[in-house]
């Protein structure tokens, strides 16, 4: 049986991409913000994007940092576009879900650090499933 | 996400209209597209890592090998950081000599890109005359910089070679010929049946996607976003009175026509440099400084820029480079290529982004 060139594992070159000075800001940029471990960040990443959106990664989060969930606050703090659209790591219905629960949280019981942290917890295990 | 497809599609690493080894995977309902992804890393040069330690002497020439097509802008981009970290300044006619080296290098690029596409369309006739007429712009290059690919014309401080008065008609009568042999053959491709039949509504990229991959360059401004580097960052261009051109479609037909023009403004702005470059220093003087700085230039392909850290011996501690394909490559793959409708227009989708994969993996 052959086996072509291009059917092998990528993974150690898709790891190279993100070893770029600028990959490694996004990564500790999205560490700091979820509170995940940085190489547990770029297993995901891995896992879930081609290479070629790697490679772009750094753009599109400076992207999102321009221009992102401008409209809601909810939304910027909990970074919903950053994951559904400019980073794709989490589904957008789950996201849009859990924008919307802590919206609600906020607007009933008025615990704004303590919503967002526990939609921050959320969002984690989220990104892990 | 995996969706349920018909069939999974592997177009490269290697395909006749692949100037460069990229493999795109489209995973097919019927003849649609309904997704693709890209595998890279064939072509993995690891240039930023070679650069990081070595004396700016040394990294000027590697920059400009990141990539053969459009080596002059890195050379300009690079040398311009450098210049930007110590406060070098440039005498008037250097920085005119800069502007035409880097806009026939733009030329020649924007032709190439088009054979390209013309090659992939297989309208191989058009191709060969675009092949044939991009050999002029090359002379030209030889003409000023006395090499055709790494030319390595411009230093901190000016360039290196002045253009001669002998040679000035040379160039002048080139422009001439480039212009004069190019509004045929944009005719050929505007009227052509073929032409519209293979590019027009096909690999349409939205205004809003453009923004969301952060798309630059001819990608951008082919979807009506007319921005570019020579507009916002360059002292240079902005006394020449530079405006951005701009279609609306965001097809592969805008994209192509977007480069004919683009080749027909810079032919423009040469002869407004021939016409305001007075005698006088090409070089001035100066050292490389400790210091870190981040410059933008726009590039054939679109916005190109350099990081660059340097120590008090003008060695370059850390450098980073995004070049503009990396940007286009992601909005042709995930916006331009979803939705289309055959897997024959899979390639020429994917060229009329003019992907550059020796920049993509510097």
């Amino acid at each position: 049986m052959v086996e072509y060139l291009y059917e092998k594992d990528l993974r150690g070159m898709q790891f190279n991409i993100l070893a770029s000075t600028r990959h490694e800001w996004v990564v500790a940029e999205l560490s700091a913000r979820y509170g995940m471990r940085k190489p547990e960040i770029r297993r995901r990443l891995i896992e879930r994007l081609d290479m070629i959106l790697l490679e772009n990664l750094p753009a599109r989060y400076e992207g999102w940092l321009a221009r992102g969930d401008a409209g809601d606050d909810v939304d910027r703090a909990l970074g919903v576009e950053l994951l559904t659209v400019y980073i794709p790591l989490a589904e957008d219905t789950r996201m849009q879900d859990i924008a919307e629960y802590t919206r609600e949280r906020i607007a009933t019981d008025d615990a704004h650090d303590e919503s967002i942290a526990h939609a921050l917890a959320q969002i984690r295990e989220l990104i892990r499933s | 996400m995996k969706k349920t497809v018909d069939v999974s599609l592997p177009i490269g690493p290697l395909h006749p209209c692949f100037k460069e080894p990229a493999r795109i995977r489209c995973e097919t309902k019927g003849e649609r597209v309904i997704s693709a992804e890209m595998d890279l890393g064939y072509v993995k040069k690891g240039i930023e890592r070679i650069m990081r330690g070595r004396p700016w002497q040394e990294v000027m020439f590697l920059a400009e090998r990141i990539c053969g097509i459009c080596s002059v802008i890195h050379n300009m981009v690079c040398i311009e950081t450098l210049e930007k970290i110590s406060d070098i300044e440039v005498p008037e006619r250097a920085a005119y000599l800069r502007v035409i080296v880097n806009e026939l290098d733009r030329i020649q690029s924007h032709i190439l890109a088009n054979f390209s596409y013309c090659y992939t369309i297989e309208h191989e006739t058009l191709g060969m005359y675009l092949l044939n007429l991009r050999e002029t712009a090359m002379d030209m290059l030889e003409l000023i910089t006395g090499a055709r690919v790494t030319c390595a014309y411009m230093v901190p401080g000016g360039v290196r070679f002045d253009l001669r008065d002998e040679d000035r008609p040379t160039l002048e009568a080139a422009l001439d010929h480039v212009e004069h042999e190019l509004r045929r053959y944009v005719g050929m491709f505007e009227h052509g049946p073929l032409v519209a039949q293979r590019s027009k509504g096909v690999g349409i990229i939205s205004r809003e996607d453009v923004i969301e991959a952060h798309g630059v360059g001819p990608v951008a401004r082919a979807s009506g976003i007319p921005e570019s580097d020579r507009r916002c960052e360059h002292p240079t261009y902005q006394k020449l009175g530079f405006t951005p051109l701009s279609y609306e479609d965001g097809d592969n037909y805008a994209r192509v026509m977007l480069r004919f023009d683009e080749v027909f403004q810079s032919i423009d702005l040469i002869r407004r440099c021939l016409a305001n470059m007075v005698p006088g220093p090409i070089r001035g003087g100066g050292t490389i400084q400790a210091g870190e700085a981040t410059h933008a230039g726009e590039a054939p392909r679109g916005e190109l820029t350099y990081y660059v850290k340097t120590d008090e011996y003008g060695r370059i501690v850390d450098i980073a480079v995004r070049t503009p394909s990396i940007m286009n490559i992601e909005s042709c793959a995930h916006y331009m290529l979803e939705g289309v409708s055959s897997a024959a227009d899979v390639t020429s989708t994917f060229i009329s982004a003019d992907p550059c994969i020796a920049c993509t993996e510097r």
